[in-house]
């Protein structure tokens, strides 16, 4: 039995999950074929998305307003910092983070890029991807709901 | 597929899959107070066929993944067999919401009246341990999870509203402190209505949150590093992305919520009237301090405020009200004022990332929440003009513990008209703060020594009201089809 916060963070964790597992999948294909198919262009172009609302997050302490779009970029931000290991200064995270920007918005736009520099942005939604699954798991383990562990 | 990890997790995510199978194969001989559970059921198992047949297909067609690393496929697998505690969890909203662990009587009512709101909706309400109740939009959150193409078809079962309201079991009787799922209907209403859109931006003072973000990072940290050229130790760079990533957190997740919150309080006022401002009090006040601020709901003395300001409206030239409490005896309004007395004591018991969002939530906040709510509702909400015809009839059968479900309009013609939930439980307020010496001795009981005993009968006959009353509505209803 848990509260229904926390089964609404386990639904955002298995959903942001998900969406770091079809970067992932886009990425790994385009390693394999060179190529970015339309379900993958999908995929880059939410990356894209969320890589700018990782940098929002990031200042949003110069302009602080709750709102729909600043709490979005908060849930990004958060995510992004867990996804980086080993842990950055906030100039290295902003610097490292806009070269995933780049990257993406590369891919997404001219469906090409360098190879390692998307590999790098492989490596980001895999420990997205990893650290979600981490959570997704506390949720579970904390509320005694892992049943199958 | 090569017997790898990830192969053999699939083979035994299937006998999960299996054993979840027949699981609700028994949930669905029960029964249920109304067809919403069997409605979420069919979504259970279609979802769990589904994560099944894809667990199926990428076993039997290893291309399907195959530009991904050991590692990325045994991810990839995982997050699917996570589904299947997520898919478990959902059982536990079925098995509460069996016709012997609700307050049947009041389902179909209260589902009445959310359908007033929520034309095209649907609810789940069941029995939880907790002694809480709450909201949870549920299709929105599954929509969010099955996102994937494979999992459509089963999305579609599912109405485009679909919610669970939670009772707490142990209260399932007490049908007055039922009147708390004004609030809980209020949150569909917010997530329906999308109000989150009219009601922020909310700002945060600015300065307060330097201030304590400068008390949790030192001042050597990069973010005051004059030079821009050093970089800081790992450990304070750390802390400071880290006190920067919790501070954008948290504020915004609070704000979020507690705007929500409020929004839905005064939806629950604007739906149950001053039934649902008692409800809370008598709630509230066995399970929280009034001056406490929590991550998801703000100090309970914040929304009675607002709660009472939206009760009492006054004339903006005369002064007079024109609100509810223009009908309230001199015990209700004592009630009320000492209770709000009350809340306004002592000093606020939050922490420092509460204290911002409390300042955060001006006047103009809240009042912006009281209008755009008063928008949304429209004409629907129970009126003041509706409670004050209401009081005094329905009070005197109460009284008389008579189930106030009908009241005569023409005694000669025999026209009767038919009283709603809201009614009944706000005529059931009415008594039981004021008038439950009359009636314990309509019960031929010494009030005094019998507290607990009245409060019970007097549940009882606003349950029987509500019970007899939807019986009459179903009437009406089949006779009109």
């Amino acid at each position: 039995m848990f509260s229904e916060s926390k089964f609404s963070d386990l639904t955002e964790s298995l959903a942001s999950g998900f969406f770091a597992d079809d970067v992932i999948m886009a990425l790994a294909r385009y390693a394999k074929t060179q190529t970015v198919t339309e379900k993958d262009e999908l995929a880059l172009k939410q990356a894209v998305i969320f890589l700018e609302a990782v940098l929002e997050g990031h200042d949003w302490m110069d302009n602080p307003q709750v709102s729909r779009n600043s709490m979005e970029s908060a849930k990004a931000f958060s995510r992004a910092v867990r996804a980086t290991t080993p842990s950055l200064s906030s100039k290295l995270f902003v610097e490292y983070i806009k070269d995933l920007l780049n990257v993406a918005r590369q891919l997404f736009s001219e469906r090409t890029a360098d190879p390692t520099k998307a590999d790098r942005l492989r490596q980001f939604f895999g420990n997205y991807g990893r650290a979600e699954l981490v959570r997704t798991e506390n949720i579970l383990e904390d509320t005694g709901l892992e049943t199958f562990r | 597929m090569q017997d790898t990890i990830a192969h053999r997790t699939i083979e035994y995510a299937k006998q999960r899959c299996q054993a979840l199978s027949a699981e609700i194969e028994n949930l669905q001989d029960k029964t249920y107070p109304s067809a919403s559970p069997k409605t979420f059921l069919s979504f259970i198992k279609r979802a769990n066929e589904v994560i099944k047949d894809y667990l199926d297909t990428i076993e039997s067609n290893p291309d399907l993944l195959d530009p991904l690393t050991p590692e990325e496929l045994e991810l990839t697998v995982k997050r699917y067999c996570k589904l299947l505690p997520y898919l478990c969890y959902l059982l536990e909203y079925i098995e509460g919401s069996e016709v012997h662990s609700t307050p049947a009587a009041l389902i179909r009512p209260l589902r009445r009246l959310l359908r007033r709101y929520l034309p095209k909706s649907d609810i789940l309400f069941r029995c939880y341990p907790q002694l809480n109740y709450s909201f949870l939009p549920l299709a929105r959150q599954l929509r969010e999870v099955f996102k994937a193409d494979v999992f459509q078809p089963c999305l579609q079962t599912l109405p485009d509203f679909f919610a669970v309201i939670s009772f707490p079991k142990v209260e399932s009787k007490n049908a007055l402190l039922h009147c708390m799922v004004g609030h809980e209907i209020g949150h569909g209403l917010y997530q329906h209505k999308k109000l989150q859109d009219k009601l922020l931006p909310v700002q945060i003072d600015k300065e307060a949150l330097e201030s304590l973000a400068s008390r949790i990072v030192s001042t050597e940290s990069d973010g005051n590093n004059s030079s821009g050229e050093q970089h800081p130790t790992q450990t304070e760079a750390d802390r400071f992305l880290s006190a920067k990533e919790w501070l954008t957190a948290s504020l915004n997740k609070v704000l979020g919520n507690w705007v929500e919150e409020l929004a839905a309080d005064a939806f629950g006022i604007h739906i149950f009237g001053p039934a649902y401002f008692f409800a809370f009090i008598n709630f509230v006040a066995t399970v929280t301090l009034l001056r406490s601020s929590r991550d998801s709901h703000p100090a309970p003395n914040i929304r009675m405020r607002l709660m009472w300001d939206l009760l009492t409206p006054k004339d903006d030239k005369t002064g007079q009200s024109i609100g509810f409490d223009r009908a309230f005896d001199k015990t209700l309004v004592n009630f009320a004022e000492k209770w709000m007395q009350a809340a306004s004591l002592g000093e606020p018991a939050s922490g420092a990332i509460h204290q911002i969002a409390e300042k955060s939530i001006t006047t103009s906040v809240v009042g912006r929440i009281c209008s755009e709510v008063s928008n949304a509702i429209g004409e629907s909400r129970y009126s003041v003009k509706k409670y004050e015809e209401d009081m005094p009839v329905l009070g005197d059968l109460i009284k008389n513990v008579i189930p106030p479900n009908e009241v005569v309009v023409d005694f000669e013609k025999q026209k009767t008209r038919n009283s709603d939930v809201v009614s009944i439980l706000n005529a059931g307020w009415n008594v039981y703060l004021s008038e439950m010496q009359e009636f314990a001795k309509n019960l031929k009981l010494a009030y005094e020594t019998n507290k607990l005993k009245c409060d019970e009968r007097l549940n009882k006959v606003l349950l029987k009201a509500v019970e007899l009353n939807e019986i009459k509505t179903r009437w009406d209803e089949i006779g009109n089809d």
